[in-house]
């Protein structure tokens, strides 16, 4: 509420410190004795793509036609080491979602949109889900310090594997998956009893920092024999140094999760208070590896609030290889889609503004183990909704790289772009609109 | 490589690159090998992972980090000491360090088994999901850490934090506990607990009476969030 709003004829002043928001927050901490824990990712405006603008072709040089030159987007990832490289059709992966956040029929959904598309998909806590090979061409296999499922066997079947030191959603806290969602059968492959509040590590049981990690990942390549690439996912910090560390440490391909990334429970108060957004998360990695000289040889994926092929081709223009979505191909699959409403309002939501993944009842069946809700979602209908979103997040990308007259998406750089706000200006070093050098502090 | 008598073999590490040996024993192991003994091993990281041929490795001398991490059906046997997580997410098979082992050893097995006759480090079966881990000496702080299956038995003493968080599995210690982690807690020391020692410690010749255990298990209080229990979740982790 605004100062000074009018409400039945009367004026009232609600505090800015106080607020109505925060009056709630305190009132409901009261009842639960605890912190709020919800799903998605932070309610915050943070600084973004789409603070950026890009700057087509005019006079200066010419552009390609939009609608039917050809564009490159395929992206090979991964090779530094000699693994066989993740050849991507379009630079966008699924990021790594667990079966146990994710119904089976979302995960199915997503790993055959994935391989039509063909493109990658990500397993995640809880290790790989039967049939999950099969439903995803390419897959990567994550290792995460709970290693609730980890079996040599899937390691070796899968096509990369991703060691997992945090998440853009909650870096330096780990995982979360409640009660509701601790069916017989997730417990089961987690190796837990059924119905626990599972709180997952955050630290790897059997390494801490860049050094063990670097015997670390040998020892996946000595399990693998060096036939997989091995990626390095770290939620959004101190990505300069992080970065560096990372590619030290031996990661084929650096996963930057920012600020604005996703997940299925988290503490509130983590959400919204911990990590940088995605935008300057990319930046500094871009410059950490141009620095260590490893452009092109470590590969970069950033992921966290990525909704449409515009973002991601920002996000390539700052010299990532590729994204990497979670959200946005949950929305496509039907997330907060407006159907079901009393289920919305069961939850105390409604369509458009859910973000209730943690309570397990989900009103459109992917992020619950309810059977009867799980129905809601056949994955083949279900899977069609998600290839479309993502063929239409490559025509996104092409037509922003046609009219930079770039014939490759990779092709995009930050001089094709313009900064909209003062602070994307600043963070990026790309000039504010009308203005024609970056700013500089 | 030199094959010693039938079915035996050799390799002698030094000079070798990590990779040809773990190839070489999986090599020997096709070609019908039963056992193959590690030379110069010289505390060399990442030693027979992802061993999963029904072999005997003996590596004669210490070993690094990883060594038999991944096991699924195999045998190793150190004669000497090994770095941080022996045996780490082993699923099957046994694992034998004569020496002592570092941090985490035992660390997320799902199965087999992992014998210490000396000392572990910190977080001795950490994340344990099954099978057992037997260390003949003592085990350092934060072992037991978030198990969830399996059986961790030390034979001398235990550090610090044992058992914390545990969701379930079952420790035994025969020494002293320096101290309880959150929500571990004391538990009744039954006939086949007993029975279970007895077999862990006639296998590995340790003369201990298998009665005089102490046995530790989960309160299970961290299970689910209650906020009338906030001192249970204060120094949860």
């Amino acid at each position: 509420m605004e100062d000074g709003a009018v409400a039945g004829g009367r004026v009232v002043r609600p505090s800015r410190i106080w607020s109505p928001e925060v009056i709630e927050d305190i009132q409901e901490k009261a009842e639960i004795g605890r912190y709020r824990i919800r799903a998605y990712s932070t309610l915050r405006r943070t600084v973004h793509f789409q603070d950026l603008t890009f700057v087509p072709c005019t006079l200066t040089r010419i552009p390609l036609e939009g609608y039917r030159e050809r564009c490159e987007t395929r992206t090979v990832i991964g090779g530094r080491h000699g693994a066989e490289p993740i050849v991507l059709e379009t630079p966008i992966t699924i990021a790594g979602m667990s079966y146990g956040a994710l119904s089976a029929n979302a995960k199915q959904a997503l790993g055959w949109a994935a391989s039509r598309v063909g493109i990658s998909t990500t397993t995640g806590d809880g290790g790989m889900r039967p049939g999950e090979r099969e439903d995803s061409e390419t897959l990567v296999y994550q290792v995460l310090p709970s290693r609730y499922g980890f079996d040599p066997h899937h390691l070796q079947m899968a096509d990369a594997a991703e060691v997992v030191i945090g998440q853009g959603a909650k870096p330096g806290t780990g995982g979360l998956l409640l009660e509701s969602k601790m069916s017989a059968t997730i417990a089961e492959a987690r190796t837990l009893p059924e119905g626990v509040d599972q709180r997952s590590p955050v630290r790897h049981p059997d390494f801490f920092g860049p050094d063990d990690l670097q015997i670390k990942i040998e020892e996946l390549r000595e399990a693998t024999e060096g036939r997989i690439p091995i990626y390095v996912k770290i939620g959004a910090c101190r990505v300069l140094e992080d970065v560096k560390l990372a590619a030290k440490a031996g990661a084929d391909v650096i996963v930057l999760d920012g600020l604005e990334g996703a997940t299925g429970a988290s503490p509130e108060a983590l959400l919204d208070h911990t990590g940088i957004p995605t935008l300057p998360a990319t930046v500094l990695a871009v410059r950490a590896l141009r620095e260590e000289e490893l452009e092109g040889e470590v590969n970069l994926i950033v992921s966290g609030g990525i909704r449409d092929g515009v973002d991601a081709a920002k996000a390539l223009a700052l010299g990532a290889d590729a994204v990497s979505i979670g959200t946005a191909a949950l929305i496509a699959l039907n997330c907060n889609k407006p159907v079901h409403h009393e289920d919305y309002e069961r939850l105390g939501t409604q369509a458009g503004a859910c973000h209730h993944c943690h309570t397990g009842g989900c009103p459109v069946g992917i992020t619950t183990q309810d059977p009867e809700l799980v129905k809601r979602l056949p994955p083949q209908e279900a899977s069609e909704r998600v290839e479309h979103f993502l063929n239409s997040m490559t025509m996104e990308m092409q037509m922003m790289a046609r009219a930079c007259g770039k014939s490759d998406v990779h092709d995009l750089e930050p001089e094709d772009m313009r900064a909209l706000t003062l602070e994307s200006s600043l963070v990026t070093g790309i000039p504010f609109a009308g203005m024609d050098r970056p700013l500089a502090l | 490589m030199a094959a010693v008598a039938a079915r035996q073999v050799e390799i002698d590490c030094a000079g070798l690159p990590t990779r040809e040996i773990n190839q070489g024993i999986r090599r020997a192991a096709s070609e019908g090998a039963t056992e193959i003994a590690l030379l110069n091993s010289a505390g060399r990281h990442n030693l027979c992972v992802a061993l999963f041929e029904a072999v005997t490795v003996r590596v004669r001398g210490d070993a690094g980090w990883y060594c038999g991490g991944m096991l699924d059906g195999g045998t190793i046997v150190v004669d000497g000491n090994c770095g941080w997580g022996t045996a780490e997410n082993a699923m099957s098979g046994r694992m034998e360090v004569h020496g002592n082992a570092g941090t985490a050893a035992g660390a997320t097995m799902h199965g087999g088994e992992l014998y210490v006759a000396g000392d572990a480090g910190s977080r001795a079966a950490i994340s344990l999901k099954g099978g057992a881990v037997v260390v003949g000496g003592s085990v350092g702080y934060m072992s037991g850490f978030m198990m969830q299956r399996g059986s961790l038995v030390v034979c001398g003493d235990a550090g610090e934090a044992l058992g914390d968080s545990m969701y379930e599995g079952t420790i035994y210690v025969a020494g002293e506990v320096a101290s309880l982690g959150a929500d571990a807690v004391d538990a009744e020391l039954e006939a086949a607990d007993v029975d279970l020692l007895r077999a862990e410690l006639e296998r590995h010749e340790i003369d201990h009476d298998p009665s005089s255990f102490r046995k530790i298990a989960a309160g299970r209080k961290l299970w689910n969030f209650s906020k009338k229990e906030f001192e249970v979740w204060k120094t949860a982790l």
